[in-house]
């Protein structure tokens, strides 16, 4: 065995805790050396976080939370690790200032369904169904037990049963949620994504709760499931980059400008001895060129915009043990919330993971773990502790959207009138793993809400509407041109607007 | 229109600047044949089909005018032209000017011509990663590269654009950091203790229970999340050494049972299916005593990794044994546990199992019926036939059978006892796994500095990382340059290894890198090891070919052959085969074909199949240096169980792709019988003759047809099955502007006609009828496979096609060279090309027309070492 092997299998252990640490950006297969740059191009790389061996550190080579690098006195890292977004007065209204239309808003014109933001969240392990659907629709339907924790909320959503894509079933095949089929295929949040995240500095966040476990939730259009940030910590780091982030990406900035220069002398010398055409060609290297130098400007400039503080405290230990992860759902919501309050991106996916951990709710211990209270064979004592892990979740859910509904953009309208938030799950009744007869709950988005909606999924005509009607419903409200999702080719306006 | 525009343009900015400047002027016996019979349709005002011959003279400076004189040759030859219905000149009038106009392209348009190719992706990834010494990706986020005459590597399809460019430079930072890493900021992490209480450990189903102040284990089941526990809130904030204090006893162990308690370390948030036995082992504790004794050990935890508490050697265990005697295992251990307690084997066998019963909630039953009592104790033997049977049988549920028996060991034991664990640190840090291998990387980039000046050893990295990233030696000038911004950098107040990385980062963005093939003419030997070497293993030259075009050797023949079969059976050469073979038979569309599930359930490992049969198959031509006509007719192809089933082929329950025997010369084997075929050349759901026609005519037949009128809809099948896709067709080629194409793309499509969307065998067409509440599929019209070829070769089915192949091998051997050609130049082939392509042809079929031997002699010709 050679030099070779040796470094092969450095690399292999570095690309595993790269993973692990959730700071790897591409597919498991795909060892991605750089990190996320979807960004608004003229912020691109502002938040880049490499993926390379020191960048594992984090964000442009800072210490990663964990590594409690910059706590110079405990290891309580939050107290000393407040970061810094923009400034304090403006907390929330200075990212939103893209909205602001004051002469529309004058005017009393309302973009009814202008949805700005969306937020895909599926529970893996998905829901006692007849303890979620309510037992009566229209809207006065009877809230059901393990959604009652919403009560308040009730004219802020819709509730659809009979939803699905018609797709296979079992675990394996519970990515159909968001991308409509059982063979790899781009899942609708990514679509949006491609649609609306030149917006924002993330084109989207794909998120968990510690492990994901055999879960995955968001896809490209090569069919790739897009890997989640799973540690509190690490999503933190990437939404609030420190001052040295900023001093090393200026750096990189600055330095750049003279790499610039010399291979600008290169290509000048090169197309003095390259025939005609390929002068041609290389026009195109030059004006391109000429184009980043313009963006490397601009994206110095931003950096001098100043940093304000988000009050927020992660624990001092990252909840990324399975029997956490309720614990961990929580965080994850607020951190979402964040992310949207202060424009970071405005597509989120959140997989809720669904493992064999046994949890212990308000105190006391399950008595069976999570994976082995979903298959509960219609035992009553399991259902019903199923259910409790279940309300658990809309309990959490139910705080990430009243802190949507309560947070208001510029124009004093509630974040949550331009967020569309999916809620459900890719199976349908978790006892046998079937993916049929979703629970999907949409909320906020300016939709008309407040009725659950039954479709009988038995009649099957060309107006049965599928879970991919609703799908091109929001992304026709956020001006994405879909006409078909997979099986579904019309949309659910009808019940919507 | 387009393009007419877009060359005209060409012409004036750059006409006076290409070498080949020049112009035929028309003999008068051409323009009088062309006044009389072309220009009706191909003058300026009709141009049909965009073609104008109107002119008095070929500018061979205008690359277009170039291609449409050839077109025109091509289709005088072919006697395509004019249309059957139009005035024909004589045999006499035709030959002459046939042979003119072929003289002209000859003299004028040679061989070559390739523009400046920019790295595709995938080259750009393998570029990056040679020279830096690195595995590396480009993020998602990276633009693809357009598909320009079928292949995504060629010159004019691979635009430089300013969002690539942003790219180029982000991830140029990123592949410096790589090698050469920003440095690392210190870390205090002050030493603490984290006491770990037995309500603070991860319990997954049942591998731990909480019960008079201790947290019990009674089994050791892998994986991971079946079998061990850990601690849910610590883990370590730095590699270094941890202490590590464990209070253990043994809970009733019985008599001989010794328990063994492993520590072992995985990441935090890693996975739970992972198994014990492939994590690093921490420590291991013996454990005599039942009072609580503290275990002590100072382990090494890497930042981020937590402490596993596995019961080793516990007696149940639901671990999968190779023999698969876990069952009976299971079994014996739960006729022991009746044995000893024959009142809950009497309640177990009445209690039998239900769905749902799992851990607590069976033991629950199992107790209550005890507890109600009239059970027949003395009855129960524990060895007779009846109990052991049913031990076996309850062994089906073994994951909650064991579960449930480990219930009942929480209060019967044998079990251990963890009343607490401390874990103190680090006591002192050691070398983070991920320095180490960053370390290694560094060093293996920049080598010893052997006492040498920053000058001199800058220098040394630099030229040699240059020739690698220019693919050529780099110029004194060019490394001089390099070596002053890095100096400069330094100079500034920075690190050397930050002026390293500055240089590192612009000759990433260079042209010299971004770009290959500058020169212009014959191909010196860089740029030949440059294009060998991209065409065969889409990465730059390796060290040996480096030596070859040091030397001045690799132009030779004799080299180019032997470096050529060098790479045919380096193992570089699948990135060959995936780009080439995902691009000619497009098995880069199946992912996206998603097939109707009235004709099957579709599901991935279904693609995977059909996908390996044809790399596979394609990888075996050329290993073995197959003829062409294996392409064509083989004697064998890949199967598993899945593409068996798609064809109707007995084979074994097995996903595991194997070689299978065929028979030659029947519907099955081939690249136009593959299911992957097949599926890229229908849409899932129906077949449309002209689709696979035409692909069949681009593909193999060579013979490319020009896209249709955009005005006329496609003819797409009748979905009601009344009316056949051949009537509808025959209407359509009713139409003589229509006819002209159809007839050429119809009959190779309907041979196709047998293999539904997903490549398996119909002799109906399906129609689909509702009985009931059920969708059922019944047999329609009778599929019609019949067809005359445009030389008068009648077709019956399929294997008709693939016998006009095989007797006229040389239509596919040209079209695959072509296209190899294509890939391989990244070009559009010009009529030099094309004659050479032809010689080649014919000259490789009298040797065997062996795989590789055509891509040798395709190497070895004027084309591929022509710029």
């Amino acid at each position: 065995m050679g030099e070779g092997a040796v470094v092969d299998k450095g690399y292999e252990g570095l690309f595993r805790r790269n993973i692990d640490h959730g700071t790897f950006w591409g597919a498991p297969d795909q060892l991605a050396v750089f990190g996320e740059t979807a960004y608004h191009d003229d912020i691109r790389a502002i938040l880049t976080i490499p993926c390379t061996p020191h960048a594992m550190r984090g964000p442009l080579g800072i210490a990663r939370p964990l590594e409690c690098g910059s706590f110079p006195e405990s290891v309580h890292p939050p107290m000393n690790r407040r970061r810094f977004i923009r400034s304090s007065s403006l907390a929330l209204s200075l990212p939103l200032l893209e909205s602001y239309r004051p002469l529309r808003a004058a005017e009393g014109v309302a973009a009814t369904a202008s949805v700005k933001r969306l937020v895909t969240i599926g529970t893996y392990l998905g829901f006692h169904t007849p303890s979620w659907f309510p037992k009566t629709d229209g809207q006065d339907y009877e809230m059901s037990p393990v959604l009652s924790p919403l009560e308040d909320l009730r004219k802020e959503f819709s509730i659809f049963s009979g939803l699905d894509h018609r797709a296979p079933n079992g675990h394996k095949n519970w990515k159909n949620f968001l991308t409509g089929k059982g063979t790899p295929g781009i899942s609708f949040d990514q679509i949006v994504a491609k649609q609306i995240g030149d917006q924002s500095r993330f084109a989207a966040l794909q998120v968990t709760c510690g492990s994901p476990g055999a879960g995955q939730m968001s896809y490209t259009k090569e069919g790739i499931a897009l890997p989640a940030i799973g540690r509190p910590s690490v999503l933190y780091g990437k939404l609030f980059s420190s001052d040295s982030d900023k001093a090393r990406m200026d750096y990189i900035l600055e330095s750049n400008g003279s790499a610039l220069d010399l291979v600008l002398d290169e290509a000048r010398a090169l197309k003095r001895e390259v025939s005609a055409r390929d002068a041609e060609k290389l026009d195109e290297y030059f004006s391109s060129v000429r184009d980043v130098e313009k963006k490397v400007q601009k994206q110095r400039k931003w950096l001098e915009v100043p940093t304000v503080e988000v009050d927020f405290t992660l624990p001092d230990y990252d909840p990324v043990a399975p029997d956490l992860s309720l614990e961990c759902e929580a965080i994850m919501y607020d951190l979402m919330a964040l992310a949207l309050e202060t424009d970071s991106t405005r597509v989120i996916s959140l997989l809720v993971p669904g493992q064999g951990a046994v949890f212990t709710i308000d105190g006391e211990k399950l008595s069976a773990g999570y994976h082995g209270l979903s298959h509960h064979g219609n035992d009553s004592a399991k259902i019903s502790e199923f259910n409790r892990v279940g309300t658990e979740h809309v309990t959490a859910f139910g705080g990430f959207l009243r802190r949507l509904n309560e947070t208001k953009d510029v124009e004093g309208r509630p974040i949550l009138d331009s967020t569309a938030v999916l809620y459900g799950s890719g199976m349908g009744d978790a006892n046998t793993h079937n993916n049929s007869r979703l629970p999907i709950l949409l909320a906020g988005g300016g939709f008309k809400h407040g009725a659950h909606h039954a479709i009988d999924r038995d009649v099957e005509t060309s107006a049965t509407p599928l879970l991919g009607d609703l799908y091109l419903s929001i992304m026709q409200a956020m001006g994405v041109e879909e006409e078909r999702f997979v099986k579904a080719t019309r949309n659910m306006d009808d019940f919507l607007l | 229109m387009k393009k007419a525009i877009l060359s005209a343009l060409t012409l004036l900015v750059f006409g006076n600047a290409v070498a080949r400047a020049e112009t035929s002027r028309l003999p008068e016996q051409v323009d009088t044949f062309l006044v009389e019979y072309c220009l009706d349709c191909h003058d300026a005002n009709s141009e049909k089909g965009d073609i104008n011959l109107d002119f008095l003279e070929i500018d061979w400076s205008d690359s277009h005018a170039t291609m449409v004189w050839a077109k025109a040759w091509d289709m005088l030859e072919g006697r395509d032209m004019p249309p059957e219905d139009e005035k024909q000149p004589s045999g006499k009038e035709r030959a002459a000017v046939v042979a003119w106009l072929e003289g002209a392209l000859l003299e004028n348009d040679r061989p070559g011509g390739t523009v400046l190719r920019r790295l595709s992706r995938e080259e750009y990834e393998n570029s990056v990663s040679d020279i830096l010494k690195i595995r590396f990706k480009v993020p998602r986020s990276f633009p693809a590269d357009m598909q320009y005459h079928g292949f995504d590597n060629s010159g004019a399809g691979l635009v430089l654009s300013p969002p690539l460019m942003a790219q180029y430079l982000e991830i140029a930072t990123a592949a410096a950091d790589n090698v050469l890493p920003p440095p690392l900021e210190q870390r205090r992490v002050k030493m603490e203790t984290k006491s770990i209480d037995p309500d603070d450990f991860t319990l997954n189903f049942t591998t731990g229970h909480e019960i008079d102040g201790v947290l019990r284990m009674a089994l050791s089941s892998d994986p991971l999340g079946r079998g061990s526990v850990w601690p849910n809130r610590f883990e370590a904030k730095v590699a270094g050494v941890y202490r590590v204090k464990i209070d253990l006893s043994a809970f009733k162990p019985g008599k001989g049972h010794v328990p063994v308690v492993h520590l072992l370390s995985r990441p935090a948030d890693g996975n739970n299916f992972a198994s014990a036995d492939d994590l690093p082992l921490l420590a291991e504790f013996t454990v005599t005593d039942d009072r609580p004794k503290t275990f002590k050990a100072d382990v090494e935890l890497q930042r981020g990794e937590t402490i596993v508490v596995h019961y080793e050697n516990a007696l149940l265990s639901s671990d999968q044994d190779k023999e698969r005697t876990y069952m009976a295992r299971i079994a014996e251990q739960l006729v022991d546990m009746f044995r000893a307690d024959p009142e809950l084997g009497a309640a177990w066998m009445k209690a039998g199992y239900q769905r749902s019963d799992r851990g607590w909630n069976w033991l629950e039953r199992i107790e209550a019926i005890r507890e109600k009592g009239g059970l027949d104790v003395d009855g129960f033997d524990p060895d007779s036939p009846d109990v052991q049977d049913f031990a076996m049988k309850m062994t089906r549920q073994s994951v909650n059978l064991v579960e449930t028996m480990s219930c009942y060991l929480f209060s019967t034991g044998p079990g251990i006892d963890i009343h607490r664990l401390a874990v103190t640190g680090p006591l002192r840090l050691i070398e983070d796994a991920d320095e180490v291998a960053q370390k290694i990387m560094t060093d293996r980039f920049l080598g010893a500095r052997e006492g040498r000046s920053d000058r001199d050893y800058a220098e040394a990295i630099l030229r040699s990382f240059l020739d690698k990233a220019f693919r050529r030696p780099a110029m004194d000038e060019q490394v001089s340059q390099y070596v002053g911004i890095a100096l400069k950098h330094q100079e500034a107040g920075h690190r050397f290894e930050d002026g390293l990385h500055l240089a590192v980062r612009a000759a990433l963005c260079s042209p010299n890198f971004l770009y290959r093939g500058q020169r212009e003419g014959t191909l010196d030997d860089f740029d030949l090891a440059s294009r060998l070497s991209y065409f065969l293993t889409s990465a730059p030259p390796d060290g040996t070919l480096w030596r070859f075009a040091s030397s001045g050797d690799l132009s030779n023949p004799e080299v180019l052959e032997a470096q050529t079969r060098r790479l045919l059976k380096h193992n570089r050469v699948k990135n060959f085969l995936d780009s080439f073979t995902g691009q000619w038979l497009d098995l880069r569309l199946l992912p996206d074909i998603m097939p109707d599930t009235r004709l099957l359930n579709w599901i991935d490992k279904d693609l995977t199949a059909v996908t390996a049969e044809t790399e596979l198959f394609v990888a075996e031509i050329l290993r073995e240096n197959h003829p062409l006509k294996t392409f064509i007719d083989p004697d064998f192809t890949y199967l598993n169980k899945r593409n068996a089933k798609l064809y109707g082929i007995e084979f074994p329950n097995s996903d595991t792709m194997a070689r299978v025997d065929i028979e030659p010369g029947g519907r099955r084997g081939g690249i136009l019988t593959q299911a992957s075929v097949m599926m890229a050349t229908a849409n899932g759901v129906d077949t449309q003759p002209v689709l696979r026609g035409v692909w069949l005519l681009e593909n193999v037949l060579g013979d490319p047809v020009p896209e249709p009128p955009s005005n006329i809809p496609a003819v797409e099948p009748d979905t009601s099955g009344a009316t056949s896709i051949r009537e509808l067709l025959e209407r359509h080629k009713e139409d003589p502007s229509c006819a002209g194409c159809h007839l050429k793309i119809d009959p190779p499509g309907f041979a196709l006609e047998n293999f539904d969307p997903v490549g398996r065998w119909r002799d109906y067409y399906p129609v689909y009828e509702k009985v009931g509440e059920k969708v059922v599929r019944k047999n329609g019209l009778a599929v019609d496979a019949i067809g005359t070829l445009h030389d008068g070769t009648e077709l019956r089915d399929v294997t008709d096609l693939k016998r006009y192949l095989v007797e006229n091998i040389d239509v596919f051997g040209n079209c695959l060279a072509e296209k190899l050609l294509v890939y391989a130049t990244g070009r559009d082939l010009g009529f030099g090309d094309s004659k050479e392509v032809e010689r080649i042809v014919e000259e490789v079929r009298e040797k065997g027309n062996g795989f590789q031997d055509l891509i040798i002699a395709l190497v070895l010709s004027e084309s591929f070492q022509t710029k």
